[in-house]
């Protein structure tokens, strides 16, 4: 839940890229930090392992402009997606509020998609969430690989809500400020609406 | 029109008083439109729209005023109005820069430093080093001794890719600390210039003679070891090499090395120093070698030393080809025997034969297929110092040498594949090797007269000029004819065929010779009358196998050696040595197979707990960020507060406290966790305390007596609360719910 900090005149807002192992999340907060205005960002901290998978969590501050006098500061997270980081994924999930999925578009990567869906779901509904009434956005990342499904596929099997959705090779950072420029938006409109 | 400014003046003092700051702003307004220069009211302006929150202005008008200042000599007022733009602004470099200007001029040099850090601070923060490169060097000039600001700067150019801007600003800072005695700090630098420049001796000699003069003999060694692999040829290298086994008394590798010096002096035609060295070796040794030139020696040495198929034991004999450096300090040897030093490739102790060049050119090609550079040409000067004339393996050396750009080396590898192809009468084949060599070095008079008289076909000649060029190339590999001859002789009663190990114990020892195995008709039988657990000579049919099995498993490649064990066994099912290794290996995998599907049955067991998570990141985070890096670290306690993980967000925004920018908000962030995790008496007591802070704003002072009249609510000391709540009413009644908590206070003591 995003935290106003009065003092400071800020009002913090965490949005979690989810999504399985390896499907571009840290990609795309490298991308972002690497694109973003340097008085309006702060050190990107990757925690990774030695094969550069994340450990931990990336974590990439990002000021977003004001509200009512108020500055905006968007927290980015990524989640590691490889199975066993599962303690990992629950914590950094705490106080979402707003979820970006990355799927990886890959045939062969369709099945490690819906398991993190599923996870996701599990993880958020731990901490009194429900994936299905917060801000939600899904990117289907890869799309300059040659074994892709289509995206029309990718979105019945995963954007069940109709969601905004995007397509994105992040690597190459496109797509990548479409997806956060939307979940912003949507946290913002949640933000406005309390 | 005249403008009445006291007026103007009553009127902005009303506006502010109701808190309409922006029509106080127009009516001062109304004043600078006739008076541009008035920084009093310009001033005011700044500081009413700092208070509206709109910087941009705010800070548009702090710099009219600083301008003026600075353009009048104000110096000191001008810092004054600057450092209120950096309050609003932290991360403005040009009034960082104003700044640090403005101290330069009145003479506060610490100050301008501190203002140039801030910019350094900046730029790094944002990983953009190139441009603190300038600020840096404005440091140097107001701080010209500052060495760590030094040697940031030419980390930075090394990061940069600046490597010569790198070098210079590091030979800057040794030649300053060596200058002042400072040698510690000294040696640090110059070890950093040899990491950055390491094909560089200068530095390396200059580290070892330090250490040499400390009486550090080890370290000394390492050094000059590495200079020694950079260039075997440098007679200041050698000297020194000598010179350590002097003090270390290690006299007859001192004379190893004093010998191979002279050899570079004779070849270099430098007499004068080849007399000295050779007095100073017939001192060491008792012996006189004058008699005979060096080259001349080497070159007698080098052509008997060729062997000849089939090999026999005696000639094998280990002889020193290498000057021993070791990194930990050789064993005395005792005089005058041969040097214990082996061929680097060598494994284990086990002396080689020629009977090994197979087999260590099966494996030379192992190590290039996995691009093992280093051990492939150790390998190849291991074959070569059993076999100087092994044309394979000149061949694939020159090929290496070729690839790497070594042309000094590969012409000296060209001419001695010349030599080869010439002692084969193979004319063709040798002009084409020396032609290369003129390709490569135009100027190469050996090389071209040879060609030229190979061409008019005085073959003799150029015979006996290229044997002398081949033996000073492999001058280090041989030594003179009369050291060839052991001192400890070694007694073989089996039949010349047989292969034998020689393993050297100890340099004082005599040298132990073990007969492993042999291609006779009796020793056969005599193996056969042997116990099978015993039958050595069975297993070592395959030790070319075998070794390249222990290969395989040095270098993890463990399903390469399974398949060697297997086909051993396919031929000898009851080898050993192969079932034993069969069994660990196939155990070994097994065992890692099982572990991983029990793990994978279990899915509770794949998640990795958060604490071990935790701790592994915490030691990353220590390499990631800087612990000056205030903000980074007050952003991870942000992050840390986020996941409920409390310690370790104070503990982040502690750490974050050292910069004072950053005391106010990380204390009220501590104080906030503690409020989150119901402390609420720990978060009244620091938010008491920021209240005693002067540099707070208004708006913080409001928040701060909010956050302790709420703490008090939750302790429900009503009366504590009621009067923080209160305080704020008086100021701004709809500040937050401040009415809703206060009615609740008074409604809960009323039904009281």
């Amino acid at each position: 839940m995003s935290f106003i900090n009065y003092s400071a005149r800020e009002i913090n807002c965490k949005i979690v890229y989810y999504g399985p192992g390896l499907c571009g999340k840290t990609t795309n907060l490298q991308y972002i930090y690497a694109k973003t205005n340097p008085s309006a960002k702060g050190k990107l901290i990757s925690l990774a392992t030695e094969t550069e998978r994340t450990l931990f969590f990336d974590f990439l501050p990002l000021s977003l402009g004001d509200i009512k006098g108020f500055k905006t500061r968007f927290h980015l997270y990524t989640v590691p997606g490889q199975v066993f980081y599962d303690a990992s994924r629950k914590l950094i999930l705490k106080g979402a509020d707003g979820v970006v999925f990355v799927a990886d578009s890959q045939i062969e990567r369709m099945e490690a998609n819906l398991e993190s869906l599923d996870n996701l779901k599990i993880n958020l509904k731990e901490h009194g969430f429900d994936l299905d009434k917060m801000p939600f956005v899904i990117q289907y990342n890869k799309r300059d690989l040659p074994n892709v499904m289509p995206v029309a596929e990718l979105r019945k099997a995963l954007n069940y809500r109709n969601v905004p959705d995007f397509e994105a090779v992040a690597s190459k950072g496109v797509g990548v400020f479409e997806t956060l420029k939307a979940i912003a938006k949507l946290v913002l409109l949640e933000l406005k609406s309390r | 029109m005249a403008i009445n400014k006291d007026k103007i003046n009553q009127e902005a003092t009303k506006y502010i008083q109701k808190g309409q700051f922006d029509k106080a702003i127009k009516e001062l307004q109304k004043i600078v439109a006739e008076e541009p220069d008035d920084v009093r009211t310009i001033q005011k302006i700044a500081e009413l729209f700092a208070r509206m929150g709109d910087s941009k202005s705010a800070i548009e008008n702090y710099s009219k005023v600083a301008d003026v200042y600075t353009k009048q000599g104000f110096f000191l007022k001008a810092v004054a109005i600057y450092k209120n733009i950096i309050k609003i602004d932290a991360s403005r470099i040009d009034i960082y820069e104003k700044l640090a200007q403005a101290y330069s001029l009145l003479g506060i040099v610490n100050e301008a430093i501190n203002q140039y850090n801030a910019i350094i601070g900046i730029y790094e923060k944002n990983a953009n080093y190139k441009d603190s490169i300038p600020v840096i060097k404005k440091v140097l000039e107001l701080s010209p001794n500052d060495i760590l600001m030094r040697m940031k700067l030419a980390e930075i150019y090394y990061r940069e890719g600046l490597n010569q801007e790198a070098i210079d600003e590091y030979k800057n800072t040794a030649k300053f600390l060596k200058e002042n005695n400072r040698f510690d700090e000294y040696i640090r630098v110059v070890e950093r210039l040899s990491t950055i420049d390491p094909e560089n001796l200068e530095y390396l000699i200059e580290i070892a003679e330090i250490y040499l003069s400390r009486g550090d003999f080890q370290t000394t060694m390492q050094k000059l070891q590495m200079a020694y692999k950079i260039n075997p040829k440098e007679p200041k290298v050698l000297s020194l090499i000598a010179d350590v086994f002097r003090k270390s008394n290690q006299s007859a590798n001192a004379v190893a090395a004093y010998k191979e010096l002279l050899n570079i002096y004779t070849a270099e035609g430098k007499l004068k120093e080849a007399e000295g060295i050779r007095k100073i070796i017939t001192t060491l040794t008792g012996k006189d070698i004058t008699t005979a030139p060096v080259s001349r020696e080497l070159s007698t040495r080098m052509s008997d030393s060729v062997p000849s198929q089939p090999v026999k034991p005696k000639e094998f004999r280990p002889v020193s080809k290498e000057i021993p450096i070791s990194s930990s300090a050789p064993k005395p040897v005792p005089e005058p025997s041969v040097s214990k030093a082996i061929p680097i490739a060598q494994k284990k102790d086990r002396q080689l034969s020629a009977q090994d060049i197979p087999r260590l050119l099966t494996e030379t090609d192992v190590y290039l297929k996995y691009g093992l550079k280093q051990k492939a040409i150790n390998h190849l000067k291991t074959i070569l110092s059993l076999d100087p004339e092994n044309l394979d393996a000149h061949l694939k050396f020159a090929s290496l040498l070729e690839s790497s750009g070594e042309n000094e080396q590969l012409i000296s590898t060209y001419m001695n594949i010349a030599n080869i192809f010439l002692k084969k009468e193979n004319i063709e084949e040798a002009k084409k090797y020396l032609l290369m060599i003129i390709e490569l070095d135009p100027l190469n008079e050996a090389a071209r007269n040879s060609y030229d008289m190979l061409s008019e076909g005085k073959i003799e000649e150029v015979s006996e000029e290229i044997v002398e060029l081949d033996n000073l190339e492999f001058q280090e590999n041989g030594k003179p004819q009369e050291e060839k001859k052991p001192d400890i002789e070694v007694e073989v009663e089996e039949e010349p065929e047989e292969v034998i190990e020689v393993v050297t114990e100890s340099p004082d020892k005599d040298i132990e010779v073990e007969v492993v195995s042999t291609g006779s008709d009796k020793a056969q039988e005599e193996v056969a009358e042997e116990p099978a657990e015993d039958r050595t000579a069975q297993e070592d049919d395959f030790s070319e196998e075998l070794e390249e099995a222990e290969f395989f498993i040095s270098q993890q490649l463990t399903e390469e050696a399974i398949e060697i064990y297997r086909q051993i066994l396919e031929k000898n099912p009851d080898h050993k040595i192969a079932k034993q290794k069969l069994e660990e290996l196939t155990g070994k995998k097994k065992q890692a197979a099982e572990s991983i599907e029990e793990i994978m049955e279990k899915p509770e067991n794949l998640d990795i707990p958060i604490e071990q998570i935790l701790s592994e990141s915490k030691k990353q985070l220590s390499k990631i960020i800087d612990a000056n890096d205030a903000q980074a670290h007050y952003d991870l306690g942000c992050a840390y507060k986020d996941m409920g993980l409390f310690d370790e967000a104070i503990e982040e925004f502690k750490i974050s406290m050292q910069n004072e920018d950053k005391e106010i908000p990380a204390l009220n962030m501590i104080a906030l966790i503690n409020l989150e995790r119901g402390r609420y008496t720990d978060a009244i007591s620091i938010f008491k305390k920021l209240l005693n802070y002067d540099e707070i704003t208004d708006e913080q002072r409001t928040d701060f007596i909010y956050q302790i009249g709420n703490a008090y609510l939750k302790i429900k000391d009503k009366s504590e609360a009621l009067f923080y709540l209160n305080k704020i009413y008086k100021q701004n009644p709809n500040y937050r719910n401040i009415k809703q908590l206060i009615a609740q206070i008074q409604s809960t003591e009323k039904k009281n």
